[in-house]
């Protein structure tokens, strides 16, 4: 496949992507039961049809100063274990496990597709913290995409 | 009706319900075309025969008349005399299920009217039964089943017979008993074993009659009944008539009034065994094993099943402490690895075969689904059949009973919409009867259940259109949108493919329905399908989904779930209640809960939340910054005020009452403060995600009724993480509680009180005193400065505390004074007193800063009074008496570290080591120690056993654990009775000879060692 498309949307100010295989939904108006004493990022948990959903708040991963601010727009994840079913599971890249998690985002933005030969390494100028957490990044007309790299965002020992 | 009979009456409805569901199998059995089996008709003849006679018993006659129809009917299959054709087995079935519902509510049943079921039943027996069909079932019982039973020698029970035997206490027994098998197999003859029985009770009746019995031929065994009256109990009944228990049958009294014939009371009695009115109704009961399916299986409440979970719950919480106490001694203790591997998969093994007894095999549900499909595919006109695979794989009875719901539309689904009709069929060339398939299995730790037919399958082409018409998905979407998520569209709420609405699966509820109720459960759904050859609907379930009876709590808004294994009480505390039931214990604060003082914590502020509180004057929520519970900086007189305080603090005012959770952990219970309890809620356990593995505090997650999720507390950890230490046992396994460790921490110390006539008193510790001498004034000698008396043929040195001590003296000596003989090592000198007022144990809360001098340890308060309390060893020493112990040099320079938390004994300890000639530093609990032991270089550390935070074995474990610090030697300052070997070596407190004779052995010990 030469192209992989990307689900779009904003943290902290900034372009991310991470691949649309790997969403199941994307819910507004998400609400969550705090964890006390769960890791920072860790916003809470939520009742999605039953299933016990872990939601992080992909700013503060991103960011760690970033300050808290009324975001309730969430992509929930498929896990690889619903992935290994519909046999997509070899397509994308990071694994995540078997815990349904979701992501906190600013604003969601819109389905992109790219071509694979224009990802690119993440660039130089880039920390080496920043790159940590960072898959590819792809330039669009003005802005840069950054695709994010899951299993190390949602490693939150790292 | 009493609590005795609506629990007969509730055994009824059960029993019944579980005949009646066995009937409608077998019926369903013969709906099929297999050859018809006599022994099937038996059985359900006699279920609904039971029901029947029970029925009469409570006097439900509407019940009673319909079941006395149904009976009927089926005896006439059951003697060939009416042939099974769908028809009648299609109104057996409905009056079935009318004689169900009827049972289910017997209290409503009386002004039900079954007439139309009765007469449609009576076409089939041609005509009206013999019996009037409204007639009391008592009299119908009398009708039928003796005429079916009973061929011979029928006696009848009167009044008379009966008043008689009431007055004469004697009771009657039914016997069913084989020629062989009961008296010829057992070398006795018919006459002997009647005579026997004659000589036991009276033989009323017997069937055959003894006359034939005699012509039976040795070696056959011809079955009979014996009907008996005697006065045996029915306990003793075997043993009195030498026979096997199973063979004798008591038959109530009571039961045989009414115009019962024998045989029919003796059905009653037989099939539905109601627990005699003298015996308290067994709490598990035999099943009857009835039907195919069904299993031997005993009867057991839930109730039983529940209290066995929860204290199977509190043995996996003392196996745990178990091994995390003995873990690290495996290697100490020879063969404890293994008890302790073993008692560890012992527990679990039984928790978990407890938590089976909560499952039941999916068969159980499975009988509905036939009756489905029965009814279905004759109202569609459709030929089916239905298999069922898996049916003894098990599930939690509540998921099984949500559960059976979304299976009954699934399968209805498959009929209604998956199976083709019968042309459709042979078009596409597959046999005409359709199969619908129910497949349970376990995969993976779930268990799966799959809904499969053999239909025309789901075109997801057409879903695809019907999606993007209904605004589902566009069009663009929908052509990037694989087709299994394509297909799954199915369960959106408001999608249907039916072509036409029918009353069969059309009916607005749709898989949407299915689909929120297997999540309910925790499960998961999902639809694959082959385009003309059949769809398939996946149900996977969680294997592990426990069920937990929880309290839900709140605190700050945020409700918590704790389950209720490990849950002693609830203590709800008014305001003006605070200062009587919780006092502050050093660093703790703790609640007086029945005769026992446990230590509390706020839930808030173990788990790092911020309390708020509302405001009196603005009602605003504001930040709470007072001390935490668990603040250190109060002492015991500032805490007394503050409790004060707080009984009319208008913040706690508002609060109101204090709730505190009493928790339970092994042997030890401490309160968990929250703000509210909501309400018991039974809750599916979810296992915690691993994003959040590091929050000890959970043991999981549910979601509540309102959908709101909340964490399940978990009281261990929760203690752990709140820092509170209860004391842990000597190994010699002492049966402390937590309040008398409590207590102990307050160090309570026997004291002995004293005055020498000035205006002070004086106190001693009973420890450092040997004995008390009453000694006559004159027997004083004085030698120069120096007072001596003659005490066990010595000369004992006398010491006036004035003469040392800054205080007071007597004017005027009493004739006989009390010498105080210390406890120094030998007997160097006796102190001078006028009067020893008493001894006894005291809370001692010494003050050094106040009254301090040479002598003396420190002041305390005793009764509102100050006494000072004398320093022995400065005393002695003042006097210029040897006290020394004569190898004490060995000890000079050598630098202990003393732990103790009262301080008190700090400075006894620190004391009797410097004079010593020791370098002494001191820690007031054994972590401060365990961080000095890291920075000083000791030769020894001598420690208190019950201290906070880290108590002297733990202190102790640490060390050892240490590989810098093996060889340190730890001695142990113990109460009597508490040396149980762990450490180099023990004293008493406050025994001078005793710990500097421990610290010489053990640093003389350790000499040896490094040399």
């Amino acid at each position: 496949m030469s192209t992989v498309q990307f689900v779009t949307f904003d943290v902290n100010e900034s372009k991310y992507g991470i691949d649309i295989l790997r969403v199941r939904e994307v819910l507004k108006q998400v609400k969550c039961s705090p964890v006390p004493g769960a890791h920072p990022a860790i916003v809470g948990l939520m009742n999605l049809r039953g299933q016990v959903v872990t939601v992080i708040d992909l700013s503060q991963r991103l960011d760690a100063q970033s300050m808290a601010h009324e975001r309730n727009t969430c992509l929930i994840l498929k896990t690889d274990e619903e992935l290994e079913r519909q046999d997509l599971l070899e397509q994308v890249s990071g694994r995540i496990g078997a815990d349904p998690v979701g992501l906190l985002v600013d604003d969601m933005g819109e389905v992109i597709s790219v071509d694979r030969v224009d990802l690119e390494d993440p660039p130089a100028q880039m920390s080496e913290q920043e790159r940590a957490l960072v898959e590819n990044v792809v330039m669009l007309d003005n802005t840069l995409l950054t695709q994010i790299s899951l299993d190390r965002v949602l490693d939150l020992s790292q | 009706m009493n609590e005795y009979d609506r629990e007969l009456l509730n055994e009824f409805v059960i029993e019944s319900s579980e005949l009646l569901e066995s009937v409608e199998e077998t019926l369903l059995g013969i709906d099929s075309n297999n050859p018809l089996d006599p022994e099937a008709i038996n059985e359900i003849f006699r279920a609904v025969h039971s029901v029947k006679g029970t029925s009469g018993f409570f006097g439900l006659d509407v019940i009673g008349s319909l079941s006395h129809i149904m009976e009927n009917v089926l005896g006439e299959m059951r003697e060939g005399k009416l042939a099974p054709n769908p028809d009648l087995i299609d109104l057996l079935l409905s009056s079935n299920d009318r004689l169900r519902s009827l049972v289910a509510d017997p209290a409503a049943s009386h002004g039900q009217d079954v007439s139309a079921s009765v007469a449609a039943l009576e076409v089939w027996m041609g005509g009206p039964s013999k019996a009037a069909p409204a007639a009391p079932p008592a009299a119908e019982a009398a009708a039928t089943p003796r005429a079916a039973n009973c061929e011979e020698g029928d006696f009848v029970v009167t009044q008379e017979f009966v008043d008689d035997l009431k007055r004469h206490g004697q009771l009657f027994y039914r016997l069913d008993l084989g020629t062989q098998a009961d008296i010829r197999g057992k070398k006795r003859t018919i006459s002997k074993f009647f005579t026997h029985l004659g000589a036991v009770g009276k033989v009323i009746h017997c069937n055959p009659r003894l006359e034939h019995l005699e012509t039976v031929a040795e070696g056959t065994d011809e079955p009979f009944k014996v009907w008996l009256t005697s006065v045996l109990d029915p306990v003793l009944a075997p043993m009195g008539l030498a026979l096997d228990a199973a063979r004798i049958t008591h038959m109530p009294v009571d039961e045989l009034l009414g115009d019962k014939a024998p045989e029919a009371a003796a059905e009653v009695v037989e099939e539905v065994a109601p627990p005699k009115p003298s015996v308290v109704p067994a709490p598990a009961e035999i099943k009857r094993s009835v039907g195919s399916g069904a299993s031997d299986s005993l009867r057991v409440k839930t109730s039983l099943l529940d209290r066995l979970m929860q204290m199977a719950g509190e043995l996996v919480l003392a196996r745990n402490r178990l091994l995390r106490r003995l873990g690290g001694e495996t290697d100490r203790i020879d063969g404890l690895g293994s008890i302790l591997s073993e008692l560890n998969g012992i527990t679990s093994d039984m928790q978990e075969q407890i938590m089976q007894t909560r499952l039941q095999p999916l068969g159980s549900i499975f009988g509905r689904f036939s009756r489905v499909v029965h009814d279905l595919s004759k109202k569609l006109g459709k030929s089916v059949r239905l298999e069922t695979i898996g049916g003894d794989v098990e599930l939690d009875k509540a998921l099984l009973e949500g559960l059976a719901d979304p299976l009954t539309h699934m399968v209805r689904n498959s009929i209604d919409h998956g199976l083709e009709g019968p042309e459709g069929r042979e078009k596409s060339g597959k046999p005409p009867q359709g199969i619908v398939t129910i497949r349970a299995y376990h995969e993976g730790g779930m268990v799966n259940i799959d809904v499969e037919d053999d239909g025309r399958g789901i075109d997801v082409e057409k879903i695809r259109v019907a999606a993007i018409r209904k605004g589902l998905l566009s069009s663009e979407q929908a052509s990037r949108t694989s087709d299994s998520d394509v297909l799954n569209l199915i369960f959106r709420p408001g999608f249907s493919t039916a072509a036409k609405v029918t009353d069969v699966s059309g009916r607005g509820v749709g898989m949407d329905v299915v689909r929120t109720n297997i999540e309910k459960l925790g499960g998961v759904v999902e639809a694959t399908t082959k385009l003309g050859e059949g769809s398939k609907m996946s149900i996977k379930l969680p294997l592990t989904l426990a069920i937990v009876t929880s309290l839900i709590v709140e605190v700050e808004g945020q409700r918590f779930a704790l389950p209720q294994v490990g849950l002693e009480s609830v203590v709800r505390l008014r305001p003006d209640e605070v200062p009587a039931r919780i006092e502050r214990i050093r660093d703790l604060d703790v609640l007086r809960y029945r005769d026992r003082l446990l230590p509390i914590v706020r839930l808030t502020d173990v788990l790092g939340m911020e309390r708020t509180f509302v405001d009196y004057d603005t009602g605003e929520r504001r930040v709470d910054r007072r001390g935490r519970l668990s603040d250190r900086r109060e002492d015991l007189v500032e805490s007394d005020e503050n409790k004060r305080n707080s009984g009319s603090d208008r913040r706690r005012a508002l609060t109101n009452v204090l709730r505190i959770l009493v928790l339970r952990i092994g042997r030890n219970s401490y309160g968990l403060v929250v703000d509210t309890i909501v309400e018991n809620e039974e809750i599916v356990v979810k296992p915690l995600s691993h994003y959040l593995k590091d929050c000890q505090c959970f043991s999981g997650a549910t979601i509540l009724g309102d959908g709101t999720i909340a964490m399940i507390l978990d009281p261990v950890n929760i203690a752990q993480a709140a820092n509170l230490t209860f004391s842990e046992l000597g190994a010699d396994g002492s049966d402390e509680s937590a309040a008398e460790k409590l207590n102990a921490l307050k160090e309570r110390v026997p004291l002995i009180h004293f005055t020498n006539g000035g205006p002070e008193t004086f106190a001693l510790p009973l420890a450092q005193v040997s004995r008390v001498e009453n000694i006559p004034k004159t027997e004083i000698q004085r030698v120069g400065h120096k007072e001596y008396i003659n005490y066990r043929g010595q000369a004992l040195p006398l010491v006036r505390l004035h003469d040392h001590l800054d205080v007071g003296m007597s004017m005027e000596e009493p004739e006989e004074v009390k010498i105080i003989i210390p406890n120094l090592g030998g007997d160097p000198a006796g102190i001078v007193t006028n009067q020893v007022i008493d001894a006894r144990e005291v809370n001692l809360n010494v003050d050094e800063s106040t009254i301090r001098g040479q002598g003396l340890i420190g002041s305390a308060i005793l009764d509102d009074e100050i006494v000072l309390v004398v320093d022995t060893y400065g005393l002695m020493e003042s006097a210029g008496i040897p006290v020394a112990n004569p190898r004490e040099g060995v000890l000079a320079g050598r630098r202990a570290l003393v732990v103790d938390d009262t301080l008190f004994m700090r400075r006894v300890t620190e004391r009797y080591l410097s004079n010593a000639g020791m370098s002494v530093e001191v820690a007031s609990n054994g972590t401060e120690a365990w961080e000095m032991l890291h920075e000083g270089d000791f030769d020894v550390v001598v420690t208190d056993l019950r201290m906070p935070k880290l108590d002297g074995a733990g202190l102790l474990a640490k060390v050892r654990g240490a590989e810098s610090m093996s060889k340190l030697p730890v001695i142990a300052l113990a109460d009597e009775g508490m040396a149980d070997g762990s450490f180099d070596a023990y004293a008493q407190k406050l025994d001078r000879p005793e710990l500097i004779s421990a610290l010489i052995e053990v640093l003389d010990h350790a000499q040896e060692r490094a040399a």
